[in-house]
C-alpha cells in the first residue's frame, strides 16, 4: 500500500468534505449570513438614535461586534459532529479515522467559516455603526485567536454531547460556562484595539486558554467521539 | 488480502436490562464464518464488536496480519466492515464518499483505484449525489466501503440486502474471492444466496419474542457449531 497521508492531510479531508456539504446544501450556510446580515442591521438601527459619538462608545461596539459574531457563529458550532449522529454517518468514520483527526478537521471549518463570518461582518459593522479601529494588526489577532478558541471548545462540546439525549439544551448549558471566560478577554483586546493598542493581559489570557482548550480536545477526542 | 485471523475469546454483550449473548468464541484463518439468528439476537452487534466498532461486556477480539497481532489504527484499517446502519454523505457522489474515507484514514486517492472498487460492486456508472440512490445502490456501496482499504478481514452484515440478483451474484463473487485468501465473516437472517459457510454461528431466538423471557437467561441459545 502506498505512503500514509499525515495528520494535517487527513484533518483537511474532514474540513473540505464539510465544505462541500455545507455548499452543497446552501440553506445552512445562507442561514448563517442572513443571521449576521439581519443582527448588524438592527444593531445598527437600535443604536444610531441614541446619538452617542462613536468614540464614547467602544466598550458597547466591542460588545455588540462579539455578540455578532458569536451568534451568527453559534447557528453552525453545536452541528459538527451532531449532524454526523444525525444522518447515521458518524459510523463510518469513526471505522475509518481516530477521534482527534476528525476534532481537529471539523475545529479547522468552524474555523475557517468564522473568519469568513467575521471577514463580512466587521467591515460592515465599521461603516454602519462608524467604528474606527486604531490598531487593525490587534483586532486581527483577537479575532484569531477568539475565533480558534471559540471553534476547539465548540467542536469538542459537539463531540461531546452528540451521542446524547437532548443534546441541543445540553451543548447550551455546557458551553455558557466554558465560552464565557473567552468571550470577557475577547472583548476586553477589542475595545483595546479601538483604543489603539492591544497589550497585556486579555490578549495574553485569550493565548493561553487557546493553548489549554487544544490541548484538552486534542487529549480528550478518543474519549469524546469513539465508544 | 494478506495472510490473516481473527480469534474471539468469550465475547459477551449486554445492554443495560437486555442480555445479547454471550461466551462467543471461534478463530477463523481463511474462509467464511456465518452469524445467523433471528432479528434481534444481536448479529449486528457481534459485528460491530468484531470491527471494533461497540466494546464488549466481557471478552476480547485478537486479529493478526501475516503472524503480527494488530492493534489500534493497524487493526482500524485491517478489519473491513459493512453493516445496515452505514450511511454516507447524501450530498456526495459516491466515488467523492469512498475517496474522502479514503483520504480520511490516511490513504492517498486514485482515481483508477475507486473507479475499479465502484465497478467491481456494479456502480462504475453511478454518477449524482448518493441521496439518489436506490436501496440496493446503497447496499452496493457498503461492499464497497468494506472494501476500501484491503482489508484482511472482512465483516459484512446482511451484504445481500435489498440487492438484486445481478448484484447479488457480485456480491457472491467478491466474498467467495475474498474468503479464498482470508477471512470472511457474514451475518445474515438466512443464509440464502450466499456462499457456503465453513463455519457457522447461532445466535438466540430470546431477541424474537420480546413478550417472553428474552432478559432471565441470557446463555439460552447460543449454538456454536464449527463445520
Amino acid at each position: 500500500m502506498s505512503r500514509r497521508l499525515g495528520f494535517f492531510a487527513r484533518a483537511w479531508a474532514v474540513c473540505a468534505k464539510d465544505a462541500a456539504q455545507e455548499l452543497r446544501r446552501r440553506v445552512a450556510i445562507a442561514s448563517i449570513f442572513f443571521f449576521a446580515a439581519t443582527a448588524l442591521a438592527l444593531v445598527s438601527y437600535a443604536v444610531g438614535p441614541f446619538g452617542i459619538p462613536p468614540e464614547s462608545r467602544s466598550r458597547l461596539d466591542a460588545s455588540l461586534l462579539w455578540v455578532i459574531l458569536f451568534f451568527s457563529a453559534a447557528t453552525s458550532l453545536p452541528r459538527a459532529f451532531v449532524r454526523e449522529e444525525e444522518t447515521g454517518t458518524g459510523l463510518g468514520l469513526r471505522k475509518v479515522a481516530p477521534g482527534v483527526v476528525v476534532l481537529a478537521g471539523k475545529a479547522l471549518f468552524n474555523f475557517l467559516l468564522f473568519l469568513a463570518i467575521a471577514a463580512l461582518s466587521v467591515p460592515a459593522f465599521s461603516v454602519l455603526l462608524e467604528w474606527r479601529v486604531r490598531s487593525k494588526a490587534g483586532l486581527l489577532a483577537v479575532i484569531l485567536l477568539g475565533g480558534w478558541g471559540l471553534s476547539i471548545v465548540s467542536t469538542f462540546l459537539s463531540a461531546l454531547v452528540a451521542r446524547a439525549g437532548q443534546r441541543n439544551v445540553l451543548f447550551l448549558v455546557v458551553s455558557f460556562p466554558l465560552l464565557v471566560p473567552l468571550l470577557l478577554p475577547a472583548i476586553a483586546s477589542t475595545i483595546q484595539a479601538s483604543e489603539g493598542a492591544v497589550e497585556g493581559t486579555p490578549l495574553r489570557v485569550l493565548a493561553a486558554y487557546d493553548g489549554a482548550a487544544t490541548c484538552a480536545a486534542y487529549l480528550l477526542a478518543a474519549v469524546a467521539w469513539e465508544d | 488480502m494478506a495472510s490473516a485471523r481473527i480469534e474471539a475469546i468469550g465475547l459477551a454483550k449486554s445492554f443495560p436490562g437486555c442480555p445479547l449473548f454471550a461466551d462467543v468464541s471461534f478463530l477463523l484463518d481463511r474462509g467464511i464464518l456465518a452469524i445467523v439468528g433471528p432479528n434481534g439476537s444481536g448479529k449486528t452487534t457481534l459485528v460491530k464488536i468484531l470491527a471494533g466498532l461497540l466494546a464488549p461486556t466481557r471478552g476480547t477480539v485478537r486479529v493478526e496480519r501475516e503472524g503480527r497481532p494488530l492493534s489500534g489504527e493497524e487493526r482500524r484499517f485491517s478489519v473491513g466492515w459493512s453493516g445496515p446502519d452505514l450511511t454516507f454523505y447524501a450530498e456526495l457522489t459516491a466515488r467523492e464518499n469512498l475517496e474522502f474515507f479514503r483520504k480520511v484514514a490516511g490513504f492517498p486517492t486514485f482515481f483508477e483505484d475507486t473507479r475499479s472498487s465502484l465497478a467491481a460492486v456494479g456502480l462504475g456508472e453511478a454518477g449524482g449525489p448518493v441521496e439518489h440512490f436506490s436501496t440496493g445502490m446503497k447496499q452496493r456501496l457498503r461492499v464497497a466501503f468494506a472494501r476500501l482499504l484491503d482489508p484482511a478481514v472482512l465483516l459484512l452484515d446482511e451484504p445481500m440486502s435489498g440487492v438484486d440478483a445481478a448484484g447479488r451474484a457480485s456480491v457472491a463473487g467478491l466474498i467467495a474471492a475474498a474468503a479464498d485468501t482470508g477471512p470472511v465473516i457474514l451475518a445474515a437472517t438466512e443464509l440464502g444466496e450466499l456462499p457456503a459457510p465453513t463455519q457457522v454461528i447461532e445466535l438466540g431466538t430470546q431477541g424474537s419474542d420480546p413478550g417472553g423471557d428474552r432478559f432471565t437467561d441470557p446463555q439460552r441459545g447460543q449454538i456454536h457449531i464449527p463445520r
